[in-house]
C-alpha cells in the first residue's frame, strides 16, 4: 500500500509541477499556452539520449527547447488568443507525430530511461524529489508575486489591452523570463518522471494530455496555495481514492475530468462580480437622482 | 547609454526628422519634423481621430513609425531608432489620458509603475518599493489632490479627475525625471481646483528643465505658455488649420430648409454614460428639420445620444414624444426602423459587399433616397467589400446604410469625420436632400460648425448643475 | 503517387466533409473555433448506436432523431454556454468553454462505454462496387461521403451567395449588433444556422463511425484538421474549406505511401495550421510595415 501511495504521490506530484509552471504562463502572464508538456516531453526525451550516449540527440533536444521558448514568446503578442493557444496544441501535435516517427526515438514504444547511473526506480525518493520540486515551484509563484519581478507581470499581462503598459516595462524579455522558467520547471519534472518510469514514449505529448493539465491550470489562478491544492486534487483523488476504496481508477479518471471541464464552463465568464456591481451601481444612481 | 540620455544639463536637443504614420489610407502626419529642447512646451491639436495620440505613442517608441528618425543631443548625438524603444519609452514619458492598463492595481503599486522606478526583474520586496517611492511623492500628492487616499485601494476606485492628476504626479515629480513627457489631455475631466494644481505642476516641471508635448481641446489654456503648435492631421506645407467641414465648392443649395411635423421632442431628459449625464430641457426635431448637437470633445454629446436610444449608458428622464406619441422605451432596430443611427465607429458589415450592405440595411424597405443610395454605391464600387474602403468610403456606406431603411429620424455622429474634401461636400450635399424631402427628420453631432444650413443648433454647456443641453440658435 | 493513393486520400477526406462544412458555418457565424460542434454530432452519433444497435430503432428513423437531438443540443448549448461571448465578442472564452465541452463528451462517452469502440451493425449501408481504374471497393457509405462532398458544398456557397437567407446569414455573422439594428431577426438566425450544424454534425459523425468505428476520441484529430484548414482558408468560404479538406487527405495519403515520410502523416494538418497561423499574422504584420 505504501508503494503505490507514494507511486501516486510521484505522478499526481509532477502533474502539478506541470499545472505550476503553466499557471504562470497562463494565469499571471495573461498569455494562452497550453503545451507545458512539451518541455516535459522535450526534458523526459533529453535524459534518456543522454543515458543512451546520443549526445547528438541531446543537442537536438536544447536546440529545440530554445526554439520552441522563442517561437512561443515572439508570437505571443502577434496572435489573437483563441489562435494562439490552437498553435500551441498544434506545436504539441507536431511533436507527438515526430516522437513517434522520428528515427532514433523508439517510434510509438518509446526510449529506455532507466539506468545503473541514476538511483534505483524505488517511489519514495522519487516522491520525495516530487514533494521538493512542486514546492519549489509554489516558493517561485510566492516569490514572483512579492516582488517586484512579480508586478512587472502584472503590467505584462495588462499590456494586451493597453499598449501604454509597455512604456514602464519590456514585455518581451518579462515574457521570455516567465517562459524559460516555466520551460525549467516542466523540464525538470519530464526527466524525473522519465528516470522514475524507466521508459519515455510519445503519450506524454498527446493533446489530450495537455488539456487534461489545462483544466486545473484554468481554476487555480495565482496564488501559490490554490495552485498547490487544486493541482493536488485534481491529480491525486482519483487514484486514492480507487486504492482506498477499491473503485475502479479509470472511472474515476472520467468521473473527475467531466466535473472538472464542467467547472470551467461555468467558470469561464468571468468578471461575474464585476460586471454584477456596475449593473448594481448603475441602478442605484438611477435611484437616486429622483 | 543611460548615463548619457540623463538630462544632467539644460543643453540638450531632440530632433524629430520626418516622422510619418498612416493606418490603411489614412495619413495622420506626413514629414512631420520637430525641434524640442529642455522646457518647452508645445501643443498638439487636431478632431478627432487626427492621430494626436497616435503621434505620442510613436515619439514615446510604443508604436512604430512609417517613416523618420528620432535623435537625442546631450554634446554627443545618440540615435533612438525603434530598436531601442525600451531604452528610448524609460526617458520620453507618454501620459495617457486615463491610465487604464494599472486601474486593476492597488494605487500605491500603480504609483510605483508610473514613477518609473520598478525594476522590472528585481525580486526585492514590490511591497517596500512602494513604500518608499510614496514617501517621496507624498509631499506632492497631497498638494496635488488633498483628499485622503487609501492606498490599497485599486486606482480605479478613484474619480477620472483623480487618477488624471495621480498619473501626472507620479510621472512627473519623482525621479528619474523624463525628458520629455507626453501627456494625453491633461486636464479633461477636472474641475477649476484641479486645472489649477495641474498647470502648477506642469510649470513646475518646465522649471526643471523637462520638454512637455500636450495635447489638449480647450481652445484656451491660461496659465501654460506654448512653444509651439502642432496641428492634425499634418501635411507640410498644408492649411495649418484644417477644419472638419471645409467643401472645395459651395453644397448646391444654401437654403434653409422648412421643417413640419414634429418627429422628436424630448422634455426634461438625462441621459449619457454614469460620469457623463447631460440635461436636456427641451429639444425638437421636425420632419425636413436638421438639428446639430454641439460641443468640444469628452462633453458628452454621444454618450447622451446613444443613452437616448438605449444604445449604451444610462437615460433617466421626464418625456421623449416621437412622431407625437410617448416613446417610453424608443429602441434602434424597433418600430419598423424609424431610426436609423450612424456611428463615430461606423459600424459596418466588413465581410458583404457594399451592395450586399445596403441591401441588408434596406430590410426590402424602398427608400425615396434610392437615387442617392445608388449614387453612393455606384461611387464606392458596388462589389467592393466593405473591408476595403478607406475611411472616407466607410463614413459614404454609412450613411447610405442608415438611409436606405427609410427612417424617420436619422442621428448622425460627425458624419464627415476622417473624410476628404470630395466626400465631404458629397455627405453634406446629401444630408440636406434628405432635408429637401421633408420627411426624414435629422439630428446631427458635431464639434465643429457644419457647412449646411440647420433648424437649431444646441450645445452642451457646463454650467451649475452638470451639462445641459442649450439652444443658442 | 498514383491514382489509387490520390482515390484513397479523397475518399478518407470526404468521409470529414460534412464536419468541416458545418464547422466552418458555426465559425463564421459566432467568430471563434467551435471545437464542440463536432462532439455534437459524435453524442448523435452515440445516440444513434444506441436506439439502431440496442433498441433496433430502424437505421433511417435512427439517424432522423439523432439529427434533430444533435440539432436541439447545438442550440440550447450555444444560446447557455456561447451566445454571451458572441455578442461580446470573446472567442478565446468561447474557445476556452469549447474546449472544456469536448473534454466532458468525451469524458462523458468514455465512462458509459469503459473508453471501448463500438461498431455499427445494423446502421452499416451494404453494398460496394469495385472501380478497377483505382483499384480500389468503394463502400455504400463511401459513395454517400462522395456524393455529400460533391453536392453540399456548391450547395451551400450558392445558398449563401444568392439567396436572402444566406446575405442575412452572413450580415449577422458580420455585425451582429448592425443586424439586428436593421431589423434582422438574428435569434431567429442563430437558431437555425446551429440547428443546421448540429443535424449536419450528427450525419457526419455517423458517417465517420461507419467507416472507423465508434470511439469517444474518434473526432478528436479530424477536429484539429478541419480546425486548422478553417484558421488557414477561412471559415466564410465553405466551400474552400471543403477543397482544403480534400486537398489535405490527399497530401496524407500521399505521404502514408512514402515509406520516409509515412509516420509524419498524422503531423500535417497540425504543421498547416502552424504555418497559416505564422504566416497569416506573423508574416502579414511584417509585410504592412514594408509596404507602409
Amino acid at each position: 500500500m505504501n508503494r503505490v501511495l507514494a507511486d501516486i504521490a510521484v505522478t499526481s506530484m509532477l502533474d502539478a509541477c506541470l499545472v505550476a509552471a503553466q499557471a504562470l504562463v497562463l494565469n499571471s502572464l495573461g498569455i494562452p499556452f497550453a503545451a507545458i508538456t512539451a518541455f516535459s516531453g522535450i526534458g523526459a526525451y533529453a535524459v534518456a539520449l543522454a543515458l543512451g550516449g546520443s549526445w547528438i540527440g541531446l543537442a537536438f533536444a536544447a536546440l529545440l527547447t530554445a526554439v520552441t521558448l522563442a517561437g512561443f514568446s515572439f508570437l505571443a503578442p502577434l496572435l489573437p488568443q483563441d489562435r494562439y493557444l490552437l498553435l500551441t496544441l498544434a506545436v504539441l501535435g507536431v511533436l507527438l507525430a515526430t516522437a513517434g516517427s522520428a528515427a532514433g526515438l523508439g517510434g510509438q514504444l518509446g526510449l529506455k530511461s532507466a539506468s545503473t547511473l541514476l538511483p534505483p526506480q524505488e517511489p519514495l525518493p522519487f516522491a520525495v524529489a516530487a514533494v521538493l520540486l512542486f514546492s519549489m515551484s509554489l516558493l517561485a509563484h510566492a516569490l514572483i508575486g512579492r516582488s517586484e519581478f512579480g508586478l512587472a507581470v502584472s503590467v505584462a499581462r495588462n499590456s494586451r489591452l493597453d499598449i501604454t503598459a509597455k512604456s514602464f516595462i519590456p514585455v518581451k524579455r518579462i515574457t521570455l523570463v516567465c517562459f524559460v522558467i516555466a520551460a525549467s520547471i516542466a523540464m525538470l519534472a519530464g526527466v524525473l518522471r522519465a528516470t522514475y518510469s524507466g521508459r519515455v514514449d510519445p503519450n506524454q505529448l498527446r493533446i489530450r494530455t495537455a488539456i487534461v493539465i489545462l483544466m486545473p491550470t484554468l481554476a487555480a489562478g495565482s496564488s501559490p496555495l490554490r495552485i498547490g491544492i487544486l493541482s493536488v486534487v485534481f491529480f491525486a483523488f482519483p487514484d486514492c481514492f480507487a486504492v482506498l476504496f477499491g473503485y475502479d481508477a479509470t472511472s474515476l479518471a472520467y468521473i473527475r475530468e467531466m466535473a472538472w471541464s464542467a467547472l470551467i464552463i461555468a467558470m469561464v465568464p468571468g468578471n461575474v462580480i464585476a460586471r454584477l456591481r456596475t449593473r448594481i451601481k448603475v441602478q442605484m444612481a438611477a435611484q437616486t437622482r429622483y | 547609454m543611460a548615463a548619457t540620455l540623463q538630462p544632467t544639463t539644460k543643453t540638450w536637443t531632440l530632433s524629430i526628422e520626418g516622422l510619418c504614420k498612416s493606418y490603411s489610407d489614412n495619413v495622420l502626419f506626413q514629414n512631420l519634423d520637430l525641434e524640442i529642447r529642455p522646457g518647452m512646451a508645445i501643443r498638439v491639436q487636431g478632431p478627432n481621430g487626427s492621430g494626436k495620440t497616435q503621434l505620442m505613442l510613436v515619439i514615446a517608441g510604443l508604436v512604430e513609425p512609417d517613416a523618420g528618425l528620432i535623435r537625442f543631443c546631450n554634446g554627443q548625438e545618440l540615435l533612438l531608432n525603434p530598436l531601442d524603444a525600451d531604452v528610448r519609452a524609460r526617458f520620453l514619458r507618454y501620459v495617457p489620458y486615463l491610465p487604464s492598463g494599472l486601474s486593476e492595481m492597488p494605487l500605491d503599486r500603480a504609483l510605483l509603475v508610473m514613477t518609473g522606478r520598478l525594476r522590472a526583474f528585481s525580486l526585492a520586496s514590490q511591497r517596500k518599493a512602494a513604500a518608499k517611492v510614496l514617501a517621496e511623492l507624498e509631499a506632492e500628492l497631497r498638494r496635488i489632490t488633498p483628499d485622503s487616499m487609501q492606498l490599497y485601494r485599486p486606482l480605479a476606485n478613484y474619480s477620472i479627475g483623480q487618477q488624471k492628476r495621480l498619473a501626472l504626479a507620479a510621472s512627473l515629480c519623482v525621479p528619474p525625471y523624463p525628458i520629455l513627457a507626453m501627456i494625453d489631455e491633461p486636464l479633461a475631466g477636472l474641475d477649476a481646483n484641479g486645472i489649477e494644481r495641474v498647470l502648477y505642476l506642469l510649470s513646475e516641471a518646465r522649471d526643471r528643465g523637462m520638454a512637455l508635448l500636450i495635447s489638449e481641446h480647450r481652445p484656451e489654456i491660461s496659465g501654460l505658455d506654448f512653444d509651439g503648435h502642432i496641428r492634425l492631421p499634418y501635411r507640410p506645407n498644408s492649411d495649418p488649420s484644417p477644419a472638419a467641414s471645409q467643401p472645395s465648392r459651395p453644397i448646391r443649395d444654401s437654403c434653409r430648409p422648412r421643417p413640419t411635423k414634429a418627429i422628436l421632442q424630448l422634455n426634461n431628459v438625462e441621459a449619457g454614460y454614469l460620469d457623463h449625464l447631460v440635461y436636456c430641457p427641451a429639444l425638437t426635431v421636425m420632419a425636413g428639420g436638421l438639428v446639430v448637437i454641439q460641443g468640444p470633445n469628452a462633453s458628452g454629446k454621444t454618450g447622451f445620444v446613444r443613452a437616448l436610444f438605449r444604445y449604451t449608458g444610462t437615460r433617466i428622464f421626464g418625456e421623449l414624444e416621437f412622431e407625437g406619441l410617448p416613446a417610453l422605451d424608443l429602441r434602434l432596430g424597433q418600430e419598423h426602423n424609424a431610426v436609423r443611427y450612424l456611428s463615430q465607429t461606423r459600424e459596418l458589415f466588413p465581410d458583404l459587399t457594399v451592395q450586399e450592405s445596403i441591401t441588408v440595411a434596406g430590410n426590402g424597405r424602398r427608400s425615396e433616397l434610392a437615387g442617392e443610395i445608388a449614387e453612393i454605391e455606384r461611387f464606392l464600387g458596388p462589389r467592393k467589400f466593405v473591408r476595403h474602403l478607406s475611411s472616407g468610403g466607410r463614413a459614404l456606406l454609412g450613411l447610405a446604410q442608415a438611409l436606405a431603411g427609410a427612417p424617420r429620424l436619422l442621428v448622425l455622429d460627425e458624419p464627415a469625420a476622417n473624410t476628404d474634401a470630395e466626400n465631404r461636400r458629397l455627405v453634406w450635399d446629401i444630408i440636406l436632400r434628405v432635408c429637401r424631402y421633408g420627411r426624414t427628420a435629422v439630428l446631427v453631432i458635431e464639434h465643429d460648425s457644419i457647412p449646411i444650413p440647420a433648424s437649431a443648433i444646441y450645445e452642451i454647456q457646463q454650467q451649475e448643475r452638470g451639462r445641459v443641453l442649450t439652444r443658442i440658435v | 503517387m498514383s491514382l489509387e493513393t490520390v482515390a484513397g486520400g479523397l475518399i478518407g477526406a470526404a468521409y470529414l466533409v460534412p464536419l468541416s462544412i458545418a464547422f466552418s458555418i458555426a465559425a463564421s457565424h459566432g467568430k471563434y473555433l467551435p471545437l464542440w460542434i463536432p462532439y455534437t454530432g459524435l453524442l448523435g452519433a452515440y445516440l444513434a448506436y444506441a436506439m439502431s444497435e440496442t433498441r433496433g430503432v430502424p437505421a433511417m428513423w435512427a439517424l432522423i432523431v439523432a439529427a434533430i437531438l444533435s440539432a436541439a443540443f447545438a442550440i440550447v448549448a450555444n444560446y447557455a454556454l456561447f451566445r454571451g461571448h458572441i455578442n461580446r465578442g470573446e472567442p478565446y472564452a468561447a474557445l476556452l468553454r469549447a474546449v472544456a465541452i469536448t473534454v466532458f463528451i468525451e469524458a462523458a462517452l468514455g465512462w458509459a462505454t469503459h473508453g471501448y469502440a463500438l461498431s455499427y451493425r445494423h446502421m452499416k449501408l451494404g453494398g460496394s462496387t469495385y472501380i478497377p481504374k483505382i483499384g480500389d471497393t468503394l463502400t455504400s457509405a463511401d459513395l454517400l461521403a462522395i456524393l455529400s462532398a460533391i453536392i453540399l458544398a456548391p450547395a451551400l456557397a450558392l445558398l449563401l451567395r444568392w439567396t436572402w437567407a444566406g446575405l442575412a446569414f452572413r450580415s449577422v455573422a458580420s455585425n451582429r449588433n448592425l443586424a439586428r439594428e436593421y431589423g434582422l431577426p438574428v435569434l431567429w438566425i442563430d437558431t437555425m444556422a446551429l440547428a443546421f450544424c448540429g443535424s449536419l454534425s450528427a450525419v457526419g459523425a455517423i458517417m465517420f463511425g461507419m467507416k472507423y468505428d465508434l470511439s469517444p476520441q474518434m473526432l478528436a484529430e479530424p477536429t484539429m484538421k478541419v480546425a486548422a484548414i478553417v484558421v488557414a482558408l477561412g471559415a466564410e468560404w465553405p466551400e474552400r474549406v471543403t477543397a482544403g479538406i480534400l486537398m489535405i487527405g490527399i497530401l496524407e495519403a500521399v505521404t502514408q505511401s512514402s515509406p520516409s515520410f509515412a509516420p509524419f502523416a498524422s503531423a500535417i494538418g497540425y504543421v498547416l495550421l502552424i504555418l497559416a497561423l505564422i504566416m497569416r499574422y506573423a508574416v502579414s504584420l511584417r509585410l504592412r510595415r514594408l509596404q507602409t
